[in-house]
């Protein structure tokens, strides 16, 4: 399968020193050299927990944040070597969904509007045929074409995200981030969002980079996920390895950390509940950045960083020490 | 098994009188608390679970009302309390956490200051020992460094501490009821696990009793022993917890269900429950959840059905049941 998009190495330190008398410089490591690549049509879950660096990717992935290191190739192309009208270009085939889709907004502007921005940024449609794409648009991620002149505010959380899907997928893009869509939505709705995306992505050829902080909500529309810890990808496999067979420590906690919907299961659960809470990315621990909350931490893990390598086929791993035994959810 | 209970709540109606007229967010709730036991409130936003805790805290704004119905804690009726027997009965038996401690700790004082203030109104004691005694709590809601967390000022603890000192003062009067309104929304999951693992810890050798709001049924069956699914201000299902789970049947419950993503499970795909929740001054006629329900029937619309029991301790509210009752 064609790779559409390759990551390596991808850095972003922000200087967060305070007070500019001071010699030596503080800087917060949100994004602490990751490397992936993404199949055409396929979905990467990105998951871990608030502040572990998940946005921060996506936002370098699109070019809204300067990286400090790395590469980012899509299609082919690495974006750094672009000319400003070149990136332009390459960009309307990346686009991004937010858990709120109109913060950056002005709230003045109406559903037509909000959709039709990036037809008259980037194409020259006229009038007739911009309505004629907005309402198809509309009809696309079900929206009733009644609601083309309101305004964003009467809505509930989940039309909003779909007015957000519509805007995104208005220029036939690639590639789609989207960075935790149905995190604030109930689950009633997740649901009705989660199924409209897989079914655009397999009618318009998609590619997701679905972010969110739980595993539960991935689930069903990964292909791969990564686990992201401190600015770093633990763990990247397919969904079914993920779930049935984690090797990385932080991947099995998280597991056992989900309640599941049966309380038969409750005392079951042999999982483990990881202790301590997260450490600032300033502050990051030496070694492997998780052993201050692995049960399974060794002389080794304080010291030495363990290198993100591929353990067995498709399945990466950050750890000195992966799982035989990993405990997964997945019943067989 | 029958135990003691401690909180009725019988037909309990909490309206808010607003600008756009009367939202009902409450209409028409029943349930009881046990002693020792946790009781489950579940429904998607907007379906008056925390309005219900608010109506039995006596912790409403003034907008909200009571309109009828009655709150029985220990057999004696609390909504005709005056405001300041309501405050003593929340201070020594029952106590509230929220979503974010931080709405509820006064970011000027150190959270030692707040722990003893709570202790020294219900403890007759002196300074020095009610420093001792939070430190001890401290200590026992899973606070490593106790001492150093005694002096802070809550804004400079993390999400999950806030939390684990929230329930230190809620505990630290020893409440016969804790009320939690998504105590764990607001944290990461694996702070969530510690959360609920601390909880189910702190009361087991207690008789302390639970009403437990949640809108994720993982945490539901993680923590509940009945369980009450609320949609739209009413109680649509009420049962025990491994019945609710095994036999669901009011459609909603089912469709919630269906629709919550279980990652120990082959399924691939995600049931829908089309629609969405309805605007509380403009309620559907008849049932409420008629506009959404796979099962909606002709008398669906204008007819509400009324909770009954279509067996002992399981309560529905649903035309399909009608027959069995
Ligand atoms: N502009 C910024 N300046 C300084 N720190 C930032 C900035 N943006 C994000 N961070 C920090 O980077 C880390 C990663 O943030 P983010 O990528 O938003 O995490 P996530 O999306 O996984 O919750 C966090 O510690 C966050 O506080
Ligand atoms: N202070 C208030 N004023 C007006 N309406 C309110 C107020 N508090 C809650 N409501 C309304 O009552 C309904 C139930 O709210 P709530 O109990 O907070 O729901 P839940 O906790 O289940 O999400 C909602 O429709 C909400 O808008
Ligand atoms: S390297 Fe060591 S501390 Fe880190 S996850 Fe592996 S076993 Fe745990
Ligand atoms: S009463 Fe009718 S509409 Fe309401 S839940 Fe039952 S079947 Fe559905
Ligand atoms: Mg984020
Ligand atoms: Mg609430």
């Amino acid at each position: 399968m064609a790779v559409i998009l390759s990551v390596r190495g991808l850095k972003k330190y922000f200087d967060v020193t305070e007070g500019w008398w001071k010699k030596e410089k503080q800087y917060l490591k949100a994004v602490d050299h990751i490397s992936f690549d993404v199949n055409d049509g396929e979905t990467l879950g990105i998951v871990g927990e608030s502040g572990c660096g998940k946005s921060t990717t996506g936002n370098l992935i699109m070019q809204l944040l300067e990286k400090t290191e790395g590469e980012i190739i899509f299609q082919g192309v690495d974006l750094a070597t672009l000319s400003k009208h070149e990136l332009r270009k390459k960009r309307a085939e990346m686009q991004m969904i937010f858990q709120d889709p109109f913060s950056s907004l002005n709230p003045r502007m109406k559903v037509f509007d909000i959709i039709a921005e990036p037809l008259l940024t980037h194409l020259n449609l006229s009038s007739k045929r911009l309505k004629e794409e907005v309402l198809s648009l509309m009809d696309q991620v079900g929206l009733d074409r009644s609601y083309i002149h309101r305004y964003p505010h009467e809505f509930s959380g989940g039309q909003r995200q779909r007015i957000g899907i519509a805007r995104a997928i208005a220029l036939r893009p690639k590639l789609i981030i989207c960075d935790e869509p149905v995190s604030a939505l109930d689950v009633s709705i997740q649901s009705q969002i989660l199924n409209l995306m897989s079914k655009l992505q397999k009618e318009l050829r998609l590619t997701f980079i679905f972010i969110a902080h739980g595993l539960p909500a991935v689930k069903y529309i990964s292909d791969k996920i990564a686990v992201m810890y401190l600015g770093k990808i633990v763990e990247l496999t397919t969904k079914e390895k993920l779930f049935s067979k984690p090797l990385h420590p932080y991947t099995e906690g998280l597991l056992s950390a989900v309640p599941l919907p049966d309380p038969t299961l409750r005392h079951k659960k042999e999982g483990v509940i990881l202790e301590g809470d997260l450490p600032s990315p300033t502050n990051i621990p030496s070694g492997c950045r998780f052993h201050p909350r692995c049960p399974h931490a060794q002389e080794k893990c304080r010291n030495e960083e363990p290198t993100f390598i591929a353990h067995e086929e498709e399945h990466y791993v950050a750890c000195h020490f992966p799982l035989k035994e990993g405990v997964g959810v997945l019943e067989k | 098994m029958s135990r003691e209970s401690l909180l009725e709540v019988r037909d309990l109606k909490t309206y808010f009188y607003t600008e756009d007229g009367v939202i009902p967010s409450v209409d028409g709730v029943s349930f009881t608390i046990k002693k020792g036991e946790t009781v489950a409130v579940v429904g998607e936003s907007g379906s008056g679970k925390s309005v219900t805790s608010l109506s039995i805290m006596g912790l409403l704004d003034t907008a909200g009302k009571i309109e009828s119905g009655t709150i029985l804690f220990e057999g004696s009726e609390v909504t005709t309390l005056s405001k300041k027997e309501r405050r003593k009965l929340r201070g020594n038996e029952m106590a509230m956490i929220f979503q974010e401690p931080l709405t509820s700790l006064n970011p000027l004082f150190t959270v030692g200051n707040q722990i003893s203030e709570a202790i020294r109104i219900h403890q007759k004691v002196n300074k020095k020992e009610a420093k001792k005694r939070s430190i001890e709590i401290l200590k026992k809601v899973g606070i490593a460094r106790a001492e150093k967390v005694f002096h802070s000022y809550p804004h400079l603890l993390s999400g999950g501490m806030r939390q684990r000192v929230m329930i230190a003062i809620a505990l630290s009067c020893n409440p016969k009821l804790l009320i939690a309104d998504e105590p764990t929304t607001a944290l990461d999951v694996t702070i969530q696990a510690q959360i609920l693992h601390l909880m189910k810890e702190l009361i087991k050798d207690k008789q302390t009793s639970i009403l437990f709001i949640t809108h994720d049924l993982g945490v539901v069956a993680e923590m509940a022993d009945q369980v009450i699914v609320m949609y739209a201000g009413q109680v649509v299902e009420y049962t025990d917890v491994f019945t609710l789970f095994k036999e669901a049947a009011h459609p909603y419950t089912t469709s919630l269900l269906a629709s919550t993503p279980k990652i120990h499970e082959q399924t691939e795909t995600l049931q829908v429950i089309e629609g969405t929740v309805p605007n509380p001054n403009d309620m559907p006629s008849g049932c409420r959840f008629h506009t959404r329900c796979p099962n909606v029937m002709e008398k669906c619309m204008n007819n509400e059905p009324v909770l009954t029991n279509i067996h002992a301790h399981h309560q529905v509210k649903c035309w399909l049941y009608e027959e069995e009752v």
